[in-house]
Parts: structure tokens; sequence; C-alpha cells
């Protein structure tokens, strides 16, 4: 029996030298996490987050947790809900985008365009909250269900203005069927032809439509040069409101209805995710649009914090800067990213994330995630110019801004990961140990 | 069928000395083919070095060491098929274009893809021979220095099995693994049949299957010792977090949803693995510690994405068994085949001994398997937080890390101050695992200021903001964000700039 007693010994030393068994831990008063309201949703006690934030709470070992109704089930079903809803409200957004910019293309007027115009803000307001929705059909080929309809509709960061300059003097954007290439249609190009009127072009000396003289785009007279951006709108437009019905249909339970593959994640019914994790994981994945996307290309690259900003300022990689969209897009998107993590209804009630947080007993890390989207949302609300503006005139506004939203992204990509174990699917290569 | 057995098993074999270390033919006298039972002490012995290199030295069936073979071979053949089959190639050693790289191995370079994809197909060929024996010497040499390769180029692909695997290869390189049950002695049986049968063929020395299970023994004994920690036995953490992904699987899902489960499991977690190789020691357990082992290690692999642990896991086990087990195996399915190895005659002679440098040199190999594990203790702290000595270590499965990583870079020359994501330079493999690991973090500290002054932004500080979650709890600073990780040297010495773990409880989640 030697062996066993040396064994035993050399378990206890290890055990002594990791000193981090913490035996006073199930003696620590803890405080019980807020208990929902009987008879009302779910999320009523902490629906309105502008309203109220829960104090943060400490968690621990001995506190019984409430989980109310919540299932992971219900949870992907909201989602599902919430998409549809998403997409429905694009889609017929997109179509009254697409009868405008006809109109426009019909007869280049003013009132028209200023029509065409009112209506790309509202189809992009609407679409700036399904960004984040970058799940299912919309989202990346290489996950579950994926189609990358997304950057058929919206191809940020990588729009070429220029590209859609050369189109308007080659009028390649007439053939049939369309065969654009993602960086010059979609909203981003919309946008350019819809509010950009100026004489000169996006592109450099050296391109093609510059070269010569006159050049080929010297040789398009102001009124022609307008009446192809209509053209092109217009074209656009149509193929925008394409994208938008066949995203919807996809989801729609009475036509592709993904809605049933993905909220049905788990049981037989859905063939594309096999455990309800997988479902998760995708969602998980769109969030980090936040992280991506919102923080780092629309504000810290255009105020200078990212190295791709060679010259220490670049207001001109401002998003949607032509029509003054960059700071209603980040609230757009904040918007979005609160849809998912806190809960589809008014006032972003009903079930989120937060909810599924709160149900495994982490709600202090939701009533800190939800504060700092708050918080990240009010920032953006009062800037007080546009955001490209902003980077010559007040650029701290913008550095603000940009630690608001790392509020949200550091416990997103930390500790929202490992309390509900979510693995992102390109991070997945390979095997563990 | 059985006569190819037959013959492939029972020809004499050539007493060749490539692999001196742990060649059986080193026993220094003919002896008698031991029973083919457990190495047990003798009580009766007046000194113990002389029984010790008499036991080692013991003959003793080598059925087993080819069935191991066998087994090992197919299993590297599965693992690196699926590298093939997936396109992990690509993912984890083309797309990068930066590698982490080991101390003291930074001249390890990727080969270009179309050589790497050739290494890859060589490897399944090689590992197949392996499991035929075919040119064992050669085959097994280049597998085990392939394989090796590939897991130096970046250490952000480290996992304990493939480290697991190039140890047991090496382990099986050096030893006469193909003397029977092997091509290798198959043709040589047909190229010398005028040449007198011997049972050396038969045998290995005992000492060599006392290091293989000393090896597999240390894996599971600091895979569990690893867990013997307040997160793992008190709060049940990571695997509650885990389960709590599983809830939805048919059958067992529900399970997991109770709220003893996952302590249930961490106990049973713990206690299977520093149990294990004890009770596959002794005869009258083996077959029920081999049974749970199986359930335990499908159990593991079909929850958590852990590739071909299981296999090589379930498969290193049998180097626990009877010496003689594939032969009695064999006989009951094969009519014809020997249910024993050829008995030796009982010449009289000098006991058999193993060589001083022999020992000497499997004395280092043991003394070091169990130095490095336990070089964590030279550092303090929390190794799952700082991770100085987590590798190489058997620290399976024991914490759930993710983290927030953002390098703030100031040139002073400039006044400008630039926040670096590491996706700039990562694929999203290699972000997940850096997240977690300062000396990974401050790798590639130093490879953002080597690549700012290659852009011309002259001398740079870089320091890190790395918010990080150990086991679900609230994200905590890992890297002192004061220190200008440029300027600090990669080595082995305690790193003054990792700060302290956090001594709070992780949170108590509950799986739904």
């Amino acid at each position: 029996m030697k062996w066993l007693g040396y064994s035993a010994l050399t378990l206890g030393l290890l055990i002594a030298c990791e000193k981090d068994i913490p035996f006073e831990y199930t003696k620590a008063a803890t405080v019980a996490p807020p208990i929902p309201t009987p008879g009302l949703p779910f999320d009523a006690g902490h629906a309105s987050i502008d309203a109220q934030v829960a104090p943060p709470v400490d968690s621990g070992p001995v506190v019984e947790i409430p989980t109310g109704e919540f299932t992971k089930s219900g949870l992907l079903k909201a989602f599902a809900d919430c998409s549809v809803d998403r997409y429905r409200e694009f889609d017929e957004r997109a179509t009254v985008l697409r009868d405008a910019a006809r109109a426009w293309a019909t007869s280049p007027t003013d009132d028209t365009r200023a029509a065409a115009q009112a209506a790309w803000r509202s189809a992009n307001d609407s679409w700036q909250v399904a960004e984040l929705f970058r799940f299912g059909p919309s989202g990346p080929a290489s996950e579950g269900g994926g189609k990358d309809i997304r950057n058929e509709i919206y191809f940020f960061p990588d729009i070429n203005d220029c590209l859609v300059d050369q189109l308007l003097v080659s009028r390649n954007y007439t053939q049939q069927p369309l065969t654009l290439s993602l960086n010059a249609k979609g909203l981003g190009a919309l946008e350019y032809l819809l509010f950009y009127a100026g004489d000169a072009n996006s592109c450099s000396s050296v391109v093609t439509i510059n070269a010569g003289s006159p050049s080929p785009w010297a040789k398009l007279d102001p009124s022609e040069r307008t009446r192809r951006r209509a053209e092109y709108a217009a074209v656009l437009a149509d193929d925008l409101s394409v994208r938008a019905s066949t995203l919807l249909a996809a989801w729609d339970p009475s036509k592709g209805n993904f809605h049933a593959q993905f909220s049905g994640a788990g049981t037989p019914a859905s063939q594309t995710f096999l455990q309800q994790q997988d479902a998760f994981n995708v969602v998980d994945n769109a969030l980090f649009y936040w992280d991506k996307e919102l923080k780092d290309y629309k504000v810290a690259i255009p105020v200078g914090l990212s190295v791709e900003c060679t010259s220490g300022r670049c207001p001109e990689r401002a998003e949607a800067r032509f029509a003054q969209a960059s700071n209603a897009n980040i609230v757009q998107n904040i918007r979005g990213f609160r849809l998912l993590f806190q809960g589809c209804g008014p006032g972003f009630s009903g079930l989120g994330f937060d909810d599924y947080l709160r149900a495994i007993g982490n709600g202090a890390l939701a009533d800190r995630m939800t504060a700092a989207a708050s918080a990240a949302q009010l920032s953006a609300e009062t800037l007080p110019q546009p955001l490209d503006a902003l980077v010559s005139s007040d650029p701290a506004r913008l550095i603000a801004l940009h630690s608001a939203l790392k509020g949200v992204s550091d416990p997103l990509k930390a500790e929202f990961g490992s309390s509900l174990n979510l693995e992102l699917p390109a991070a997945s290569q390979g095997d563990n140990d | 069928m059985t006569e190819l057995l037959r013959r492939a098993s029972s020809w004499p074999g050539r007493r060749r000395r490539l692999s001196p270390a742990l060649d059986s033919s080193l026993i220094s006298s003919s002896a008698t083919l031991a029973t083919p039972t457990d190495v047990s002490p003798s009580r009766s012995s007046p000194r113990t070095r002389a029984w010790t290199e008499s036991a080692l030295a013991k003959p003793v069936d080598i059925a087993w060491l080819a069935a191991f073979r066998v087994l090992f071979g197919l299993t590297l053949a599965v693992s690196t098929a699926r590298f093939l089959a997936y396109g992990w190639i690509d993912a984890l050693f083309i797309e990068p274009r930066f590698h982490f790289k080991y101390l003291g191995f930074a001249w390890v370079e990727p080969l270009p893809a179309p050589q790497l994809y050739a290494l890859f197909w060589a490897l399944l060929g090689l590992a197949l021979m392996v499991a035929a024996g075919a040119l064992f010497r050669v085959s097994a040499l280049l597998l085990v220095l392939g394989f090796s390769y590939l897991q130096l180029i970046d250490v952000a692909t480290y996992l304990n099995h493939y480290y697991l695997a190039s140890l047991l290869g090496l382990l099986l390189w050096l030893s006469p693994a193909a003397r029977a049950f092997s091509l290798d002695a198959y043709l040589r049986s047909r190229a010398e049949t005028t040449r007198a049968r011997t049972p050396h063929s038969q045998q290995v020395a005992a000492g060599v299957q006392t290091l293989f299970r000393f090896q597999v023994g240390v894996v599971y004994t600091f895979a569990g010792l690893a867990k013997a920690h307040g997160d793992w036995l008190w709060h049940a953490q990571p695997l509650r977090i885990w389960l709590g992904s599983h809830t939805d699987l048919p059958l067992v899902g529900r399970l997991f949803s109770y709220e003893l489960t996952a302590v249930a499991m961490s106990w049973g977690g713990f206690l299977f693995d520093t149990a294990v190789p004890w009770l596959l020691l002794f005869r009258r357990t083996r077959p029920y510690a081999y049974v749970v082992l199986i359930g335990f290690h499908l159990a593991v692999g079909r929850l958590f994405p852990i590739g071909m642990f299981p296999a090589i896991m379930i498969l290193a086990a049998t180097v626990f068994f009877a010496p003689d087990w594939p032969r009695r195996l064999l006989a009951r399915f094969v009519r014809g085949a020997p249910a024993r190895a050829p008995t030796a005659s009982s010449a009289a002679g000098a006991p058999p001994r193993v060589p001083r440098t022999t020992l000497l040199l499997a004395g280092l190999y043991c003394a070091l398997q169990l130095l490095l594990p336990l070089r964590f203790l030279a550092y303090g702290g929390n190794v799952r937080w700082h991770e100085q000595g987590m590798r190489f270590s058997w620290r399976v499965m024991v914490r759930e890390k993710n983290g927030s990583l953002t390098y703030v870079v100031h040139s002073p020359a400039l006044g400008r101050t630039w926040q670096v994501a590491p996706g700039r330079y990562l694929t999203p493999n290699q972000e997940r695992e850096i997240s977690g690991q300062p000396d990974l973090i401050l790798q590639l500290a130093h490879h953002i200021a080597r690549d700012f002054a290659r852009r011309g932004y002259g001398p740079v500080e870089v320091r890190a903001e790395a918010l990080v979650s150990l086991n679900g709890r609230p994200s905590t600073r890992l890297v002192d964000p004061r220190v200008d990780l440029a300027s600090v040297r990669d080595g082995l010495a305690k790193a003054s700039w990792i700060l302290p773990a956090p001594d709070d409880p992780p949170p108590h989640t509950r799986p739904i």
C-alpha cells in the first residue's frame, strides 16, 4: 500500500501548491439575482434598458437560480421570428426604393431624386439593423444555411466608388443578366449614385476613365452623368429588391422556411443544425459584426486608431458619408445588436441572449453588457456632427465612442463566449484537447 | 491467413542494434520466456538494483508491442487522413501569415503548400507502413520526424495528444516492434528459411513494456492531478459550462441540466484519470478499468471536439495488458492461431541484464517526463492563468479561456498611437489560441514591432490590452498594460509582465 500513500501525499502536495482551492467559497454570502415578476413577460423586469439597468449582482455557488420559462428552443424561435420581421420590413422598404429609383430614372428631377434618397435612407436604416443578423441565408456560405445574401445587399466595407464611376462610363450595368461585382452594387453603390452629384469621379488619374484628353469621364456632360446615375441606380434598386425578396422568402415559413431549420435546431426538423449549440454559434458569429465592422471599420479607421489609416485621420473612410448616414448607421447597428442580445420586442423586451445568461445564472454579465450597449448607443446618438466631420473637429468624441463600443466587444469576446460555450465557426478548424 | 500469421510471427529475426536503447536483443543471455503476466517484484531479491535490472530485462511475449504498432500506425494514418480530408492543412499551416515559434525552434518554417501536402500524403503512407511493419526502422523514424516537424511549425496548433503521439512514436521506433507480426518479419522469413528459429523473435524485454506503461501512466496521472483545483472539483467548472451546450443531446442531454451532473462528472473525471493507470496495472481490476476507460473516452469524444484523442488513449492503454493478449485474442477468432508464443529453451546462463547505458537513458527519459509537467511549480501562481508550464504537462481539457486582445502600438518618434487587432496578423484559429496564452501574446507583440519598423514607423512600443475570462469569470487583465512588450525578451524565466490570476470563484452557472 506504500504507493497509495505516496500517491496521496503527492496529490496533497500538488493541491497545496496550487493554492487556489477556495474552501471558503461556499461560505461566501451571495445576493440573489433579480427574480422575474410572475405573470409578466420574461424580460419585463429589465426590458426597458434605457430606463433602468439592474445593478450588477454577485453570483455565487449557493443561490437558487430562477430560470423562469426560458428554453433554448424558445430563444432560437425568437431569433428566427425577429429575423423574419427584419427581412419583411427591409423587403417592403426595398420595394419602395425600387419604385422611387425607377421614377428618378424615368424623370431625373430634383424631386424624384429626393424621393429616391428618402427611400434609400428608409431602406438603409432597416438594413443597418439587419446587418447584425448575418446568419442563415444572409450569412457566410461557410456556415450552416449560409448563402452570402448579405453581401449582395450591402458589401461594406469593400464598396468601390471608382468602379461605380467606371461603370457609369461603360454602362455595363445595363447588361442582362446583371453580373456586377459585389463592390459596385447594393446599398453602398446606391448611396454613391443617389447622394453624390459632383463633377469629379472617385478614380485616380491613372484609371482609364481619366486618361486622355478629353478623358472618357470628361466627355460625359453633367446631365448625361445624372441620367446615367439614375439609370444605374434603378438597375441596382431592382436587383436590391429581388435580393430582399429572396432573403425574406428563404426565411418565410410559407416558402423556404429556414425559420423551421433554425428554430428547430437539434431536432429532426433541422437538417442544418444538428445541435442547438450550432445555431447559437452562428448567431454569436453574427454578433461579432460589432467588433470588426462597427468598432474597427466604422470608427477606428476613420479616426486614425487603426494602422489601416496611414495618414493619421481618414474621414474619407467614413461609412455612407455622401448620405451623411454614418452616425445613423452606427446607431442602427447598435439597435440590431440589442434586438438579439436583449430581445426583439418594444424597448428591447422579449427573449434575447441576456435571458439565456440570466437563466444559467450569469445575470451579472447580462447586466454589464446591456449597460455597455446602452452607453454605446447613447454615445453614438449624441455625436454632435457627422462622423467624417468629427474626425477633424473633435476626434476625442469618436475615440470615446470607440471605447464605448469596446465596452461591449471585450466581454463579447471573453466571458460571453465562455459562459455560453459559444464557438466562432471560423475558429473551430482542427481538433482540440 | 493462418499460415501468414504463423510465418510473420514466428521468424527468428535478425538481432539488429539499430535501436539499442530498447531492443530486447540487449538481453545478454538466452532466457526462458516469462509467463505473460504482470511483472511483480520479488521480495526475496537480495538487491534492488539487481532485481530491477533483471525484471526489466526479463523477456516477455512481444505480441503486445506488435499489436500496439499496428494500432498506432492505423490511428496516425486516420489522423493524417483527417487533415487531408477536412482542409486543415490550409487552415492550420498554409493560410497563417505568421507562425508562433517554440523556444529554440524559431528556425522551423512551414514547407510550401505543394510540399506540405506531399508530406501529409507521405505521413499517411508511413503510418500505414508502420502498421504493417514494413521497413519499420526507416518508416517509424520518418513518421516521428515528420509528425514532430508539423507540430513544431506553429505553437498555436499544439495539442496534448499530438505530443503524446510523437512520444509514443519515438518509443515505438526505439523498440523492436517489427520483430514479429510484420511485413519485415514475413519477408525475412521467406528469404532466410534456412536460419534456425529462435524464440527471441517472439520476445521483448519487459522493460520496454514498463516504459510504455510509464509513459501512458504519466499522461493519465498528470491529467488527473491537473484537475485537483477548486474550479474543477468544487465548482465543476469548466465542465458545467461545456455541458450546457449539450443538453439537447438524445437520452443523456437532459441529465446534463441537473445541478449535480457536472459535479459528479468533474469528480468522476478526476478520479478516473488518477486511478485508471493503477487499476490497469493489476490483472483483477484491469478488465473493468478498461471497459470504463473505453466508455469514458468515447463519451468525452462524443461531447467535445477532441478528434483522435480518445482513439489514441484507448489504444495506448493496451500497453497495460498482459504481453500475450493479442495472441490469445487471435486464438479465439482465427482457427489454428497459436494461443501462446513459442517458448525458449530453459538453457542455463547468466540472468538477463540491461546495459547501464540503456538504463541511464531510459531513466533520463522518465525523469524528463516527470519534471516537465511539474515545472509549473517553479513559477507559482495559477498555471491555467499564466500558462507557464502548461504545455507538455498533460493538462487536458482543464480550462475554458476566452479573451479580448488588442495591441496598443505607440511611436514615440511620430507621436502616433494605433490599436491593432490580432486578427490583422492571425487566422481565426490562431486568434482563438493567442487570447489566453501570454507567451503567444508576447511573440505577436514582437512581430508587430518588427512589422511597424519595416513599414517605416520606426521603433515602436507595443502594449497589450488582454482581457481574459477563465472558466466563465468576468474578464480580467492577463498582461500588464503598462509594459512595453516589444522590449520584453521571451524565455523560460518567470514572466513578471503577466498579472496575477483572479482569485474570485467562477460564476455558478447552471446548464439548461
